[in-house]
């Protein structure tokens, strides 16, 4: 078990002070996914093309992970309201 | 401890009270239990899966919680408990744990007898009626969770457990004036809402840039109910409280 930070960067970076335990490196990339799909499913609602990005520092402040989430919506054919 | 004369089960009574009315002889009858008192460290088990219990289990003090883990080691906390819950009060009816029931914070527990709870109801319909819906407000409290964990965002589940602790606390008088006790971390907090724990240190900020809430060193203090239920879509009604209250007192004014 180690502490992670998991820092997101959606329009501003926001720092961890707090960290996560986690049991090896799969999870670590796991807990960025999840959160960064999470985020994505409660934020991204009301966009056309949204990226959220998560840095994962280890104790140190080493950088050990990035993940990126994009994700776009395009209409194929609707009325301008 | 301005409590310290009182009997020791009145927390029970407490809650029991916020459900229903309960006359003198059941009121008497229910401090009259037999049972065991047993300190607890934080976070140690009570019950685990698979167990035969012998005795139900009244939280005095402290939280308790119900939780499971996945085949990959993640876990669900599956509900807390406070003063005057039974948790495992099912277990009077269904023999084997299908859950585990364990300490969050240090906790003073009472071990009352199943034999001597099937022997309270006896010749008591209100004490029965009682337990009864206590076991129903659990499965409601229980179907509440199904749609928050199902259809809300990390935002409303988080806003909808504050509302829902301070809402239970309150009706046992362990909270008041917008301020409760809120020892879980922020780690047990995201396995109750069922979010990482980075994703819910995210909802916690934007609750406290809107200034919904403060949490701090395990209290919680809402700054904006109305805001708070509004992020939460809480309606209290599956809480039942003092539904039985309110008929009397309907039937009284009518």
């Amino acid at each position: 078990m180690a502490r992670y930070f998991f820092e997101i960067e959606k329009g501003g970076l926001h720092k961890d002070e707090t960290g996560t335990e986690c049991r090896d490196l799969d999870e670590v990339r796991a807990i960025a996914v999840r959160t960064l799909t999470g985020i994505a499913g409660e934020e991204s609602v009301a966009h056309e093309r949204h990226t959220i990005a998560i840095v994962v520092r280890d104790a140190t402040g080493a950088s050990v992970l990035d993940a990126t989430l994009t994700l776009t919506t395009a209409w194929s054919n609707r009325a301008e309201a | 401890m301005a409590d310290s004369h009182l009997p020791t089960l009145t927390p029970l009574l407490r809650k029991l009270d916020s459900v229903i009315r309960l006359n003198d002889e059941e009121r008497r009858a229910v401090l009259a239990l037999p049972h065991m008192i047993r300190q607890v460290g934080p976070h140690e088990d009570i019950a685990t899966v698979g167990e035969r219990p012998a005795h139900c289990c009244l939280v005095l003090k402290g939280w308790a919680h119900r939780y499971a883990y996945t085949a990959t080691g993640d876990r669900q906390i599956l509900s807390f408990y406070i003063a005057g819950d039974i948790p495992d009060l099912q277990h009077l009816y269904l023999p084997v744990m299908d859950h585990s029931l364990a300490s969050l914070t240090a906790c003073t527990l009472a071990f009352i007898p199943h034999e001597a709870m099937r022997a309270l109801v006896i010749g008591r319909p209100g004490v029965m009626a009682a337990l009864w819906r206590d076991t129903l407000v659990d499965a409601s409290v229980y179907r509440e969770r199904i749609m928050t964990l199902g259809r809300r965002q990390s935002l409303g589940r988080t806003a909808h457990l504050f509302c829902e602790m301070y809402m239970r606390q309150r009706a046992v008088g362990l909270a008041g004036d917008l301020s409760c006790p809120l020892p879980p971390t922020q780690a047990e907090l995201a396995d109750a809402v069922g979010v990482t724990a980075v994703h819910f240190n995210r909802s916690l900020r934007t609750l406290r840039a809107q200034r919904r809430i403060v949490l701090q060193g395990g209290q919680l203090t809402i700054g904006d109910w109305p805001g708070l239920v509004a992020t939460a879509e809480f309606d209290p009604v599956y809480l039942h409280f003092n539904e039985d209250r309110q008929r009397s007192d309907e039937r009284a004014s009518a």
